[in-house]
Protein backbone atom coordinates (compact mmCIF):
# COMPACT_ATOMS: atom_id res chain seq x y z
CA UNK A 1 0.00 0.00 0.00
CA UNK A 2 1.67 3.47 -0.79
CA UNK A 3 -0.12 6.77 -0.10
CA UNK A 4 0.68 8.28 -3.67
CA UNK A 5 -2.29 5.17 -4.93
CA UNK A 6 -4.65 7.73 -2.63
CA UNK A 7 -3.04 10.71 -3.94
CA UNK A 8 -2.91 11.91 -7.47
CA UNK A 9 -1.01 14.67 -8.66
CA UNK A 10 -4.34 17.13 -8.76
CA UNK A 11 -4.79 16.75 -5.50
CA UNK A 12 -2.57 18.40 -4.53
CA UNK A 13 -2.37 22.02 -3.83
CA UNK A 14 0.98 23.55 -3.46
CA UNK A 15 0.08 27.22 -2.80
CA UNK A 16 -2.69 27.11 -0.94
CA UNK A 17 -4.45 30.34 0.99
CA UNK A 18 -5.60 30.68 4.59
CA UNK A 19 -5.38 32.80 7.31
CA UNK A 20 -5.68 30.56 10.09
CA UNK A 21 -7.13 27.03 11.10
CA UNK A 22 -11.34 28.08 10.75
CA UNK A 23 -10.34 29.62 7.90
CA UNK A 24 -8.49 26.56 6.35
CA UNK A 25 -11.18 24.02 7.66
CA UNK A 26 -14.04 26.31 5.45
CA UNK A 27 -12.03 26.30 2.37
CA UNK A 28 -11.28 22.92 2.25
CA UNK A 29 -14.62 21.64 2.79
CA UNK A 30 -15.46 24.43 0.01
CA UNK A 31 -12.32 22.99 -2.27
CA UNK A 32 -13.39 18.87 -1.82
CA UNK A 33 -17.53 19.36 -2.07
CA UNK A 34 -17.02 21.16 -5.86
CA UNK A 35 -13.62 18.27 -5.99
CA UNK A 36 -16.10 15.43 -5.55
CA UNK A 37 -19.98 16.85 -5.81
CA UNK A 38 -20.84 13.15 -3.55
CA UNK A 39 -19.50 15.20 -0.56
CA UNK A 40 -21.86 17.02 1.48
CA UNK A 41 -19.84 20.84 2.24
CA UNK A 42 -22.32 20.95 5.68
CA UNK A 43 -21.24 17.29 6.96
CA UNK A 44 -17.55 17.85 6.00
CA UNK A 45 -16.65 20.85 7.62
CA UNK A 46 -18.71 19.41 11.24
CA UNK A 47 -16.67 16.57 11.44
CA UNK A 48 -13.46 18.04 10.58
CA UNK A 49 -14.30 20.65 13.07
CA UNK A 50 -15.17 18.25 15.40
CA UNK A 51 -12.35 15.95 15.14
CA UNK A 52 -10.17 18.71 15.97
CA UNK A 53 -12.25 19.91 18.71
CA UNK A 54 -11.30 15.96 20.07
CA UNK A 55 -7.82 17.60 19.75
CA UNK A 56 -5.68 18.90 16.80
CA UNK A 57 -4.76 16.98 14.29
CA UNK A 58 -1.58 19.22 13.75
CA UNK A 59 0.90 16.35 15.57
CA UNK A 60 4.14 18.83 15.18
CA UNK A 61 7.01 19.72 12.67
CA UNK A 62 4.49 21.90 10.75
CA UNK A 63 2.43 19.20 9.56
CA UNK A 64 -1.58 18.70 10.17
CA UNK A 65 -3.21 15.42 9.44
CA UNK A 66 -7.01 16.53 9.38
CA UNK A 67 -9.26 13.48 8.59
CA UNK A 68 -12.47 11.75 8.26
CA UNK A 69 -14.67 9.23 7.50
CA UNK A 70 -17.04 11.07 4.61
CA UNK A 71 -20.94 9.00 3.93
CA UNK A 72 -21.15 9.14 -0.34
CA UNK A 73 -17.46 9.67 -0.82
CA UNK A 74 -16.63 7.15 -3.92
CA UNK A 75 -13.50 5.90 -2.35
CA UNK A 76 -10.60 7.07 -0.33
CA UNK A 77 -8.32 9.89 -0.90
CA UNK A 78 -5.49 11.70 0.54
CA UNK A 79 -5.26 15.71 -0.55
CA UNK A 80 -1.86 17.69 0.36
CA UNK A 81 -1.96 20.98 0.63
CA UNK A 82 0.79 23.51 1.54
CA UNK A 83 0.87 26.80 2.74
CA UNK A 84 3.80 27.75 2.43
CA UNK A 85 3.86 30.25 4.92
CA UNK A 86 2.06 28.54 7.37
CA UNK A 87 -0.88 28.73 9.69
CA UNK A 88 -1.86 28.58 13.40
CA UNK A 89 -3.35 25.09 14.15
CA UNK A 90 -3.17 24.40 17.74
CA UNK A 91 -0.43 21.83 17.22
CA UNK A 92 1.26 19.83 20.10
CA UNK A 93 4.48 21.60 19.84
CA UNK A 94 3.29 24.92 18.53
CA UNK A 95 4.66 25.43 15.36
CA UNK A 96 2.57 26.75 12.72
CA UNK A 97 1.48 24.27 10.06
CA UNK A 98 2.79 24.26 6.70
CA UNK A 99 1.78 20.76 5.42
CA UNK A 100 -1.83 19.16 5.73
CA UNK A 101 -2.34 16.16 4.40
CA UNK A 102 -6.05 15.55 4.37
CA UNK A 103 -7.58 12.06 4.32
CA UNK A 104 -11.30 11.25 3.74
CA UNK A 105 -12.36 7.60 3.15
CA UNK A 106 -16.09 6.78 2.68
CA UNK A 107 -17.30 4.60 5.95
CA UNK A 108 -16.50 1.12 5.55
CA UNK A 109 -13.12 1.35 4.90
CA UNK A 110 -12.22 2.21 8.67
CA UNK A 111 -9.07 -0.32 8.15
CA UNK A 112 -7.51 1.51 4.88
CA UNK A 113 -8.07 4.75 7.07
CA UNK A 114 -6.19 3.96 9.92
CA UNK A 115 -3.16 2.23 7.64
CA UNK A 116 -3.32 5.62 5.67
CA UNK A 117 -2.78 7.62 8.69
CA UNK A 118 -0.21 4.93 10.12
CA UNK A 119 2.10 5.24 6.73
CA UNK A 120 1.35 9.35 7.14
CA UNK A 121 2.46 9.53 10.30
CA UNK A 122 6.16 7.37 9.46
CA UNK A 123 6.76 9.12 6.14
CA UNK A 124 6.63 12.72 8.24
CA UNK A 125 9.27 11.31 10.08
CA UNK A 126 11.82 12.04 8.08
CA UNK A 127 12.58 15.75 9.14
CA UNK A 128 14.33 16.30 5.18
CA UNK A 129 11.48 15.47 3.60
CA UNK A 130 9.15 17.74 5.00
CA UNK A 131 11.39 20.29 5.29
CA UNK A 132 11.89 20.09 1.31
CA UNK A 133 8.70 19.06 0.85
CA UNK A 134 6.77 22.33 2.72
CA UNK A 135 8.76 24.79 0.21
CA UNK A 136 8.41 22.89 -2.78
CA UNK A 137 5.15 24.87 -5.17
CA UNK A 138 5.44 22.35 -7.58
CA UNK A 139 2.69 19.38 -7.26
CA UNK A 140 4.38 17.46 -9.08
CA UNK A 141 7.68 17.68 -7.43
CA UNK A 142 5.71 17.33 -4.44
CA UNK A 143 4.28 14.11 -5.87
CA UNK A 144 7.70 12.80 -6.99
CA UNK A 145 8.98 13.40 -3.56
CA UNK A 146 6.13 11.30 -1.58
CA UNK A 147 6.57 8.70 -4.06
CA UNK A 148 10.27 8.30 -3.75
CA UNK A 149 9.39 8.37 0.18
CA UNK A 150 6.59 6.04 -0.32
CA UNK A 151 8.99 3.88 -2.06
CA UNK A 152 11.48 3.91 1.25
CA UNK A 153 8.95 1.90 3.43
CA UNK A 154 7.76 -1.58 4.09
CA UNK A 155 4.64 -2.13 2.21
CA UNK B 1 -9.45 -14.89 15.78
CA UNK B 2 -10.71 -16.32 18.74
CA UNK B 3 -9.26 -19.56 19.62
CA UNK B 4 -8.43 -20.75 16.01
CA UNK B 5 -4.83 -21.17 14.50
CA UNK B 6 -3.78 -19.60 11.59
CA UNK B 7 -0.53 -21.22 9.77
CA UNK B 8 2.36 -21.41 11.60
CA UNK B 9 1.90 -18.14 14.66
CA UNK B 10 5.31 -16.50 16.15
CA UNK B 11 5.54 -14.47 19.43
CA UNK B 12 7.92 -11.68 17.74
CA UNK B 13 9.72 -9.61 20.55
CA UNK B 14 11.58 -6.32 19.39
CA UNK B 15 13.61 -4.57 22.48
CA UNK B 16 14.23 -1.04 21.65
CA UNK B 17 15.94 1.71 23.72
CA UNK B 18 13.98 4.70 22.29
CA UNK B 19 10.57 5.40 23.18
CA UNK B 20 9.85 7.14 19.62
CA UNK B 21 11.19 3.59 18.00
CA UNK B 22 8.47 2.33 20.05
CA UNK B 23 5.80 4.99 18.60
CA UNK B 24 7.47 3.73 15.16
CA UNK B 25 7.03 0.79 15.35
CA UNK B 26 3.28 0.60 16.76
CA UNK B 27 2.96 2.72 14.24
CA UNK B 28 4.20 1.06 11.23
CA UNK B 29 1.97 -2.41 12.76
CA UNK B 30 -0.85 -0.34 12.48
CA UNK B 31 0.45 0.27 8.90
CA UNK B 32 0.79 -3.58 8.50
CA UNK B 33 -2.83 -4.38 9.42
CA UNK B 34 -1.34 -5.13 12.79
CA UNK B 35 -3.45 -4.06 15.65
CA UNK B 36 -2.55 -6.20 18.53
CA UNK B 37 1.25 -5.56 20.83
CA UNK B 38 2.03 -5.38 24.08
CA UNK B 39 4.89 -3.00 25.29
CA UNK B 40 6.57 -3.60 28.48
CA UNK B 41 9.35 -0.88 30.18
CA UNK B 42 11.82 -3.05 30.58
CA UNK B 43 15.36 -2.99 32.15
CA UNK B 44 18.14 -4.82 30.15
CA UNK B 45 21.25 -6.86 32.38
CA UNK B 46 23.89 -3.64 31.53
CA UNK B 47 21.74 -1.38 33.56
CA UNK B 48 20.70 -3.78 36.17
CA UNK B 49 25.00 -4.61 36.52
CA UNK B 50 26.25 -1.21 36.03
CA UNK B 51 23.78 0.30 38.15
CA UNK B 52 22.63 -2.08 41.04
CA UNK B 53 25.61 -4.32 41.59
CA UNK B 54 28.62 -2.13 42.43
CA UNK B 55 31.41 -3.99 41.65
CA UNK B 56 30.69 -3.96 38.07
CA UNK B 57 30.05 -0.07 37.94
CA UNK B 58 33.59 0.68 35.72
CA UNK B 59 32.66 -2.10 33.32
CA UNK B 60 29.52 0.45 31.72
CA UNK B 61 30.98 0.45 28.78
CA UNK B 62 31.14 -3.48 28.28
CA UNK B 63 27.02 -2.73 27.81
CA UNK B 64 26.03 -0.53 25.49
CA UNK B 65 23.01 1.25 25.92
CA UNK B 66 23.30 0.60 29.58
CA UNK B 67 21.93 4.44 30.23
CA UNK B 68 19.14 4.01 28.36
CA UNK B 69 15.65 3.13 28.49
CA UNK B 70 14.55 -0.12 27.62
CA UNK B 71 11.54 -1.24 26.25
CA UNK B 72 9.84 -4.41 24.91
CA UNK B 73 7.64 -5.03 22.23
CA UNK B 74 5.55 -8.42 21.91
CA UNK B 75 3.38 -9.29 19.56
CA UNK B 76 1.95 -12.86 17.93
CA UNK B 77 2.03 -12.73 14.30
CA UNK B 78 1.62 -14.93 11.64
CA UNK B 79 3.76 -16.47 9.07
CA UNK B 80 2.48 -13.15 6.67
CA UNK B 81 2.92 -10.46 8.50
CA UNK B 82 6.20 -12.13 10.39
CA UNK B 83 9.00 -10.52 7.48
CA UNK B 84 7.17 -7.54 7.32
CA UNK B 85 6.83 -6.81 10.47
CA UNK B 86 10.86 -7.88 10.40
CA UNK B 87 11.69 -5.53 7.75
CA UNK B 88 9.58 -2.66 9.70
CA UNK B 89 11.74 -3.29 13.07
CA UNK B 90 14.84 -3.15 11.08
CA UNK B 91 14.17 -0.20 9.34
CA UNK B 92 13.48 1.20 12.60
CA UNK B 93 16.47 0.48 14.08
CA UNK B 94 18.44 1.04 12.10
CA UNK B 95 19.15 -2.66 10.94
CA UNK B 96 20.02 -3.16 14.79
CA UNK B 97 23.77 -2.44 13.34
CA UNK B 98 24.60 -0.54 17.15
CA UNK B 99 25.63 -2.61 19.91
CA UNK B 100 23.01 -2.34 22.35
CA UNK B 101 20.90 -0.58 20.32
CA UNK B 102 18.36 -3.53 20.21
CA UNK B 103 17.30 -7.11 19.69
CA UNK B 104 14.72 -8.61 17.92
CA UNK B 105 13.64 -12.55 17.69
CA UNK B 106 10.66 -14.39 17.11
CA UNK B 107 9.36 -17.60 19.12
CA UNK B 108 7.23 -20.20 17.90
CA UNK B 109 3.63 -20.11 19.41
CA UNK B 110 2.05 -23.85 19.75
CA UNK B 111 -1.49 -22.27 20.19
CA UNK B 112 -3.22 -18.84 20.87
CA UNK B 113 -6.57 -17.06 21.66
CA UNK B 114 -8.22 -13.82 21.84
CA UNK B 115 -5.88 -12.48 19.22
CA UNK B 116 -7.48 -9.77 17.16
CA UNK B 117 -8.48 -9.54 13.70
CA UNK B 118 -5.75 -7.85 11.39
CA UNK B 119 -6.99 -4.72 9.99
CA UNK B 120 -8.30 -4.96 6.53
Amino acid sequence: MKLTDYMDQELIYADFNADDKPGFLAAIADLVSERFPEVNRKELYEKLNQREAAGSTGIGCGVAIPHAMIDGLSKTVCILICIPRGIAFDSIDQLPVRLIFLLLSPPGETGLHIKLLARIARLIKNEDFINSVAVSCDPQELHRQIAMEDNRHVE
Amino acid sequence: MSSKQKGDMQLLIVVVKDHHQVEDVLTGFLELGLRGATVIDVRGMGQIISSEIPIFTGFKSLFPGWGADTYMIMSVVDEQSREKAFQLAREVCDNFESPGSGIMFTVPVSHVEGLAEEIR
